[in-house]
């Protein structure tokens, strides 16, 4: 009886269809037609969960991110642990179920600023023209000439630098603050990581609010805003009625693909010694005495590739299959 | 189009000045300077001295002459400062215990210090004096000393551009040669396995991190091989082939990171080329499908994809940062990174204007070679 309940219910109208059913039937027929958008979205929710429920999955594995176990140093993969151990006897799983948080915390912060600083910019430059567009365009002419990972460096390194007062308090590692208790690390990155999103934001808004002028500029040319002007709605209500939700589509492809450059960038400052430091990242389990030690133990450099391979990947996938779907116009560029 | 080359290289002025002034501003306004980084808390020299000279300071502006001043003097100034420094923690000097007197005068020493050395280095002028004086010397060529070492940013600069320059034309020179053959393969065989396995590669291109993939080449290749790089760089004009052999593999690795976008693009153009009428009509004329194809096909998709090139300029400048320090190959980014972690201010912001320059410089570039190739792109 189910079954033919459920058949009945596909085979309805579109305009009679509940909307979970007709989600869920988008959702399918996006999996079918975008099989590797799917894997992508998959991997999103998945690094999503692992991050939300990081404590809990380490608490069930049995082994904390920062514990260390003497017996096992540089043990390769085994049933106790499963990714192996590194030069200090710290699990690699447990190292890179935490490290999910830092990815997720960094890609989603990134994401929402990128996309807020570029629709105010790129709106009020596309959609005001004239005098205050050149004036804007001038400025994002600046912002885009910067070398882009050397003013993250620049930016992530000076703001971390911890003087006598820090920076608006920020500054402060957990160095400086009280001895902190079992499940309460993640708490004291949140000063480097709101660093690091603010600085990867800012720089990448620059570009991305190029492309939202653009699509405000082809939206402003539509007769719909001619005809709202005509009819005396105000700027506002034209911007918010009218241009933003038009230009949503190209929002979320460009929020998607910006997700892997900013998963990217954190990983390679990780890398590089800076940016979050005092938490297992996957770009940190990378640097260090990893490239001395990956000769003879090819297990410490695999998982974390393999976990920023899968995590990039699936989101550019997404980022790819949502853009065809979306807005064929940009099909193939970038 | 003289007239917009002209605009265009005069809008290139105030976009660097705009670019020199924000990262000077970046750099300055935040705390924390050179000299943080090298005057560690414990070591504070000539402590001493430091409180003479601040108790000096404070005695001629009470209108009492150092030379003379007694004892009684010194002792009252010298309370004073110590007791304004309490102050700040929100102790009172007369409830002070000893502990708290004797950290407070050190860390009254540990900033004297701290300033006395800013005084040395110029650090102690304000953001736009500082600007103006690396600015004003910076506009005649010379870009002033290191804060740390003391040592010219020019000749670091000489002796490092060649070492970018030859690791950034490698690598490029690489994304192409990877690119456009497998990208243009790739259209030509659209929807079938070797498009899917090419595409698939070309977006598994993007994802992998590079210094992942420099890690793999060194751990592997000592593993399989037993070899490892060369430890010193050589310089390409005196030993081509052992520079050769610390170069190579780093451009190779940087080409396969470019490769990626140039790949999609190569792609995606050779099918909008193909997909033309003046391809059917070069079909229906009887042409080969070689001359079809690298006549028609890719002389006019190659126009946005060369165009691309050119913006892939700062990708490749920050790419080769990560590949520098890991093969320890002394360029230009290397600099840009030690001086950044010690917070060293004139390599720092030459190092910046000299990327930012080259980018403002390949965009107008690219934007001219774009009117140039295309016929029908006219710039105004």
């Amino acid at each position: 009886m189910a079954a033919t309940d459920v058949a009945l219910r596909l085979t309805r109208p579109a305009s009679e269809r509940s909307a979970a059913v007709r989600w869920g039937l988008a959702t399918w027929k996006f999996a079918r037609k975008k099989p590797l958008g799917a894997f992508g979205a998959v991997m999103v929710i998945i690094i999503a969960l692992v991050a939300l429920f990081s404590p809990v999955i380490t608490s069930w594995y049995g082994y904390r991110y920062d514990q260390v176990d003497l017996a096992n140093v540089l043990s390769g993969p085994t049933r106790e642990h499963w990714f192996g151990t590194d030069e200090n006897g710290r699990d690699l799983f447990a190292r890179i179920v935490a490290g999910s948080q830092i990815t997720a915390l960094v890609g989603l912060g990134t994401v929402l600023l990128v996309g807020f600083l570029a629709m105010m910019v790129g709106v009020t430059s596309g959609y005001f023209g004239r005098r205050a567009d050149f004036m804007i365009q001038r400025v994002v002419d600046i912002w885009m000439s910067f070398p882009g990972i050397f003013l993250i460096l620049a930016l992530v390194a000076v703001l971390q630098t911890t003087t006598s007062r820090g920076f608006f308090g920020l500054g402060r590692g957990p160095e400086l603050g009280p001895n902190p208790v079992d499940g309460d690390w993640l708490w004291y990155t949140v000063p480097r990581t709101t660093i690091v999103i603010f600085v990867l934001g800012v720089v990448l808004a620059g570009g991305a609010s190029r492309v939202v002028r653009s699509a405000v500029l082809a939206v402003k040319a539509n007769p719909y805003v001619e005809a709202a002007e005509a009819l005396g709605a105000t700027h506002f209500r034209i911007v918010m009625r009218h241009v933003i939700p038009n230009i949503m589509p190209v929002v979320i492809i460009l929020a998607t693909v910006q997700l892997g450059v900013a998963v990217l960038a954190e990983a390679t400052i990780s890398f590089l010694g800076i940016g979050v430091t005092n938490f297992p990242t996957w770009g940190q389990m990378l640097a260090g005495r990893t490239r001395e030690l990956a000769e003879t133990n090819l297990h410490l450099p695999i998982f974390p590739t393999i976990a920023i391979f899968m995590a990039v990947f699936g989101f550019n996938m997404l980022g790819d299959a949502l853009r065809d779907v979306l807005d064929p116009r940009l099909r193939g560029s970038r | 189009m003289t007239q917009y080359i002209i605009r265009r290289v005069v809008l290139i002025i105030p976009t660097l000045l705009g670019v020199s002034l924000l990262v000077t501003g970046i750099i300055r306004l935040l705390p924390g300077d050179a000299v943080d980084i090298l005057v560690s808390q414990g070591e504070v020299q000539g402590g001493a001295l430091i409180m003479k000279q601040l108790e000096d300071q404070r005695l001629m502006k009470q209108g009492i002459d150092p030379a003379v001043a007694g004892f009684a003097d010194r002792k009252k100034v010298r309370d004073q400062i110590i007791s304004e420094e309490l102050k700040k923690s929100g102790i009172k000097f007369e409830e002070a215990t000893v502990g708290q007197l004797s950290d407070a005068e050190k860390f009254v020493k540990y900033n004297g210090y701290k300033d006395f050395i800013r005084a040395e280095l110029g650090l102690n002028k304000n953001y736009v004096e500082q600007w103006w004086s690396w600015f004003a010397d910076a506009s005649r060529g010379d870009f002033g000393e290191s804060t740390v070492g003391r040592k010219s940013v020019n000749a670091e600069l000489k002796a490092r551009i060649p070492v970018s320059v030859e690791l950034g034309v490698l690598g490029m020179l690489f994304a192409v040669l990877i690119a456009l053959p497998t990208g243009i393969l790739s259209a030509l065989m659209q929807d079938r396995w070797p498009d899917y396995a090419l595409r698939s590669g070309a977006i598994g291109m993007l994802a992998f991190p590079s210094f992942a993939l420099a890690t793999f080449v060194i751990a592997l290749s000592s593993r399989w091989w037993n070899y490892s790089f060369p430890l010193f760089f050589k310089n390409l004009w005196d030993n081509p082939t052992e520079n050769m052999e610390l170069v190579l593999i780093p451009s190779v690795i940087l080409g396969i990171g470019l490769s990626g976008t140039l790949l999609r693009l190569t792609r995606a153009q050779m099918l909008e080329v193909l997909r033309q009428d003046y391809i059917r009509t070069a079909r229906a004329k009887g042409l080969t499908q070689q001359a079809v194809v690298l006549k028609h096909g890719v002389r006019n998709a190659m126009i946005p994809v060369i165009t691309v090139i050119g913006l892939q300029v700062p990708v490749l400048i920050g790419g080769s940062l990560v590949l520098e320090q890991i093969f320890g190959i002394p360029g230009v980014a290397r600099y840009l990174f030690s001086s950044i972690s010690a917070r060293d201010f004139p390599p720092m912001i030459s190092v910046m204007m000299l990327t930012a320059f080259v980018i403002v410089v390949t965009n107008l570039l690219v934007d001219l070679s774009y009117a140039a190739l295309d016929p029908r792109v006219k710039l105004a």
